[in-house]
């Protein structure tokens, strides 16, 4: 855990970094009203579901202890808090816009997913739950009871050695080890965390067309929107495999049985992730929170051609 | 890209699922949708227009009879192979023609009143 705590201020640096970069859209006062409001009820629904996440994850951080003094009920927070961007988008999604009026038009097409893909996001959340996945099997498959004989709560090794000629058994055990005592909790919360994750794309690419005049706005509207879906199941993977990874590559010691090839490269692999992933999380955190916008203009733009820019000065 | 729109308009006489049928076969007919390419699957279109999914599902069904469109379980509706002869614009134009002295009908107008209507806006 050391090696996640010495990565905390590039963490930090990071979300400062993501929250800086924020990209802003600017329309006039008048222009693409349906597409604006359409934005400004999914991003405050959005924004509701990440403060929920982020007060049900601490919540469950903070007091997780009290009811699983082990840990398992504190290392779902990452999960929480990635649910509640999913289903803030969701709702958003679900209340964002009803087609009306007396003249109705939509445009002939098959909306996908993966048209409004933004691939980069896709491979980072696929790349790191491969990893989270690939953690927790490899902490299942090598995981051992506990002294108490909790199930893969330990990882243990056991050989003869030869001390000062004579051959002696030798065993040693250490944990908490990511064995099936976490994983199975973890993997169940992360398939929900899949159900929803598919649930909010779908509810993205079905929210109703606001108007055929504002097509390429809407689209880039429905971008963004899967871009917050993906960083939301990011945030939890990412968030989740830190910790995990820290705790598979301590975890692995052979003391004086010494480790196989395999179990030597996760561990030195495991070691590496961890901090990537706890910096990735927070960079993921950050772009979360300062996701692109529209900003309507308060005052109209001049026409093209005016000489002067009576009441609408030109900035 | 540009998409091709269909419009519905609610005030009009013609029912909703007629409005859509004619748009769509004369894309098809004109070659707009050509053979193979996707329609936009019955909800996401009744959620575009604001109709019922029964609504879109019928233009569909009756598309599909009159040899428009081809639907496939899991596959969505898709423009047939070889759909009936192209509708050429002006029959296109003398079918929007007739919906619109229908919609004037409706109104109380007369259909002379309804034609200087048409060249006044013309003439704007």
């Amino acid at each position: 855990m050391r090696i996640l705590v010495l990565a905390l201020p590039f963490a930090l640096v990071a979300t400062v970094l993501a929250v800086a970069r924020r990209h802003t859209v600017v329309l006039g006062i008048a222009e693409h009203a349906a597409v604006v409001d359409v934005a400004r009820r999914t991003r405050l629904s959005r924004v509701l579901g990440l403060l929920g996440g982020l007060l049900a994850a601490g919540l469950l951080a903070v007091a997780g202890g009290q009811v699983d003094a082990l840990g398992r009920v504190s290392a779902l927070a990452p999960a929480v808090l990635g649910a509640g961007v999913l289903l803030g988008t969701v709702v958003g999604e679900l209340t964002g816009h009803r087609a009306g009026g007396v003249r109705r038009s939509a445009p002939v097409e098959t909306r996908r997913v993966r048209d409004v893909l933004p691939r980069g996001h896709a491979a980072v959340l696929g790349v790191g739950t491969a990893l989270l996945v690939g953690s927790l099997a490899a902490g299942t498959a090598w995981g051992a009871p506990d002294d108490l004989g909790r199930a893969g709560r330990y990882f243990q090794v056991a050989c003869t050695t030869v001390v000062d000629g004579v051959a002696t058994q030798y065993g040693s055990g250490r944990g908490p080890f990511p064995g099936s005592y976490y994983a199975v909790p973890l993997l169940a919360a992360f398939a929900v965390l899949g159900l929803l994750t598919l649930l909010a794309l779908r509810a993205v690419v079905r929210r109703p067309r606001p108007g055929v005049e504002s097509l390429g706005l809407d689209t880039t509207l429905r971008r963004w929107s899967v871009a917050a879906v993906l960083e939301g199941a990011t945030v939890a993977v990412l968030g989740t495999l830190a910790p995990v990874a820290a705790f598979l590559s301590s975890g692995l010691d052979g003391g004086l049985c010494g480790l196989s090839p395999l179990q030597a490269a996760v561990k030195a692999g495991a070691g590496v992730v961890a901090p990537l992933a706890l910096v990735g999380a927070s960079a993921v955190l950050g772009v979360l929170v300062a996701a692109p916008r529209l900003r309507v203009e308060d005052l109209p733009r001049p026409t093209p051609g005016d000489a002067s820019s009576v009441g609408a000065p030109v900035r | 890209m540009t998409l091709s729109t269909v419009t519905v308009d609610v005030l009009d006489p013609t029912p909703p699922y007629e409005q859509l049928r004619r748009q769509l076969a004369d894309l098809v007919g004109s070659g707009v949708l050509a053979p193979g390419d996707r329609l936009p699957p019955v909800r996401q279109l009744a959620a575009d227009l604001g109709l019922a999914t029964g609504t879109v599902a019928r233009t569909y069904r009756e598309l599909e009879q009159a040899g428009y469109v081809r639907s496939r379980r899991g596959g969505g509706t898709r423009v047939a192979p070889h759909p009936p002869a192209a509708v050429t614009p002006q029959a296109a134009l003398e079918d929007a023609a007739r919906a619109y002295l229908e919609r004037a009908a409706v109104l109380g107008v007369s259909t002379d009143e309804a034609v200087s209507v048409l060249v006044r806006v013309v003439g704007r």
